[in-house]
């Protein structure tokens, strides 16, 4: 339980890390999917 | 424990002689049908297993160590017999044939424990006074190394030594219950009280090494520090210290060769918790996850640039029942993966304002799409103001990687008052990139900790059930005492 533990945190901080270089992905960012589309509106 | 009569064995001249006599004292069953004292002699002038017959059943009564056991009881009749004395004078009748025990340890049976040979030569119940619970004392002996006691508490073993030292007690604590709460020191370790009463032994086979009697009364204290008890016991004439260590059932069990042996029940006093190492453990582990999440949070807080990209005023038309569409001018994001966080500030009052986006990626047209509501009501009712939303509202959007981008914005707006038609009032938009982010941190802090509080409050209620006998225990609610 205690192994699970260590290797459990360290897979939790690892994917701290990448959220964070990912500008907030996760928990910090809205259910924001980008689209790539043709016709997007332009002034 | 026998608690006033410390054997105090340092008889060098027995040594010699009496390590013979471990020798020999086999069984204590082979004793012969003799019916008046005999001695076996295991050969030469070496002390020997002495047999006798009980004066009150007649049954022989074996006696392994004699000239150091000082009182024996009869195995048939419960008879406990004063064995200095050349008649065999009876010290106590017979105990009630109603009332028997049978020692999980066989009278007689060696074993080896802490690298010592020690062999069971007595046994005895001691009941407290107050609850009438009952638990068990083995007396053990090495003609080297004396006299021992091993106790068993609902299936917990413990080794007991007796103490010369007097241990220091402090009894100026006292709980938050107003109970007064003494301690013990001894050793550099301080022992916290558990156990105050009065017991009194209540069956006795095999021999000891005092004048025993059932019904002989000692005051008692307990103060554990797992895995050792401090215990005295006093009556009218001394107090006696001894310190007992808890020894797991198995190593009992195989030291003493015993086939079976009663389940445990519980957790004792001086039981050392199994969590208690892993816990240490435990918590170095979550300090290092603690820093490292802390330090990579800091890190990413300091280095993160929060710049803005965008910022302008536009005007809207209040009640103006129609989509206002909005394209900003096209701004640049200098980062190769960031995040954008959109902001929003509206003047509102008692009124929302809805807007409906897109972060458009100005050259492969990837869009962001994105909804915000900026939202302020106000009033005063019954006494007192109130108010609930804000006039500020902002989205983050994760990996928007760097280039060029503008903003697509349909604005609708509500609840403004009739009379507001074809008023005008500006909204602040304004961007930010590679924003500070918290959530994320915060719940990877969360999710590390998760399990040491888990272990925690498991590790906690060990102790609570470790300190639920005791009427000194530090978890109990005020109102339990009611």
């Amino acid at each position: 339980m205690q192994r699970a533990y260590y290797v459990f945190g360290t897979i939790v901080c690892l994917v701290f890390i990448y959220s964070i270089q990912q500008g907030g992905k996760f928990l910090d960012v809205g259910s924001v999917t980008p689209v790539r589309q043709a016709g997007v509106y332009h002034k | 424990m026998a608690g006033d009569r410390d054997p105090q064995f340092d008889d060098d001249a027995l040594r010699a002689g009496i390590e013979s006599s471990m020798n020999s004292a086999s069984t204590p069953k082979d004793a012969s049908d003799d019916r008046g004292p005999t001695e076996r002699s295991a050969g030469g002038d070496k002390p020997a297993v002495t047999t006798f017959s009980c004066r009150n059943c007649g049954a022989s009564v074996t006696v392994r160590y004699p000239g150091h056991s000082l009182s024996a009881a009869c195995e048939s009749c419960g008879s406990i017999i004063d064995t200095s004395d050349s008649n065999f004078r009876i010290l106590a009748e017979y105990q009630s044939k109603l009332f028997t025990a049978q020692p999980v340890i066989p009278l007689g049976t060696r074993g080896k424990l802490f690298d010592k040979e020690w062999e069971c030569i007595g046994f005895m119940l001691r009941t407290d006074v107050a609850s009438a619970y009952t638990w068990e004392e083995y007396l053990l002996f090495n003609p080297y190394y004396g006299y021992r006691f091993l106790t068993r508490n609902k299936g917990h073993w413990s080794f007991v030594t007796m103490l010369k030292e007097k241990p220091e007690i402090v009894s100026g604590f006292v709980s938050k219950h107003g109970m007064p709460m003494p301690q013990a020191f001894y050793k550099a370790q301080n022992y916290k009280i558990f156990y105050i009463g009065r017991a009194y032994v209540s069956f006795v086979l095999g021999e000891f090494y005092w004048k025993v009697k059932k019904g002989y009364e000692v005051d008692m204290k307990d103060f554990i520090n797992p895995p050792y008890m401090l215990s005295s016991e006093t009556d009218l004439t001394e107090k006696v210290w001894s310190q007992s260590e808890y020894v797991e059932p198995e190593v009992i069990k195989t030291a003493f060769k015993l086939k079976d042996i009663p389940p445990r029940v519980g957790v004792a006093p001086n039981q050392l918790s199994p969590l208690t190492k892993q816990w240490e453990k435990l918590k170095q582990v979550w300090i290092v996850f603690f820093i490292f999440i802390c330090g990579v949070e800091f890190v990413h807080c300091s280095t993160s640039a929060n710049v803005n990209v965008f910022d302008k005023f536009y005007m809207y038309e209040t009640n103006a029942k129609a989509k206002d569409t909005i394209t900003s001018p096209v701004f640049t994001v200098g980062k190769d993966v960031s995040n954008i966080q959109i902001n929003f500030h509206a003047p509102v009052n008692n009124a929302w304002l809805y807007v409906g986006g897109e972060l458009v990626n100005d050259e492969d047209n990837t869009t962001y799409p994105f909804e915000q509501t900026v939202e302020y009501y106000s009033g005063y009712d019954g006494g007192e103001s109130w108010s609930e939303g804000s006039r500020d509202s902002s989205i983050l959007i994760s990996e928007v990687p760097k280039g060029n981008y503008y903003i697509n914005m349909d604005i609708e707006e509500g609840d403004y008052p009739a009379g507001y038609v074809h008023l005008t009032d500006q909204f602040h938009v304004w961007v930010k990139r590679d924003v500070p982010t918290f959530m994320n941190f915060l719940m990877a802090l969360l999710i590390v900790s998760l399990y040491p509080i888990w272990f925690f409050f498991h590790s906690r209620k060990i102790e609570v059930d470790r300190w639920s006998d005791s009427d000194f225990s530090p978890y109990t609610s005020t109102s339990s005492d009611d």
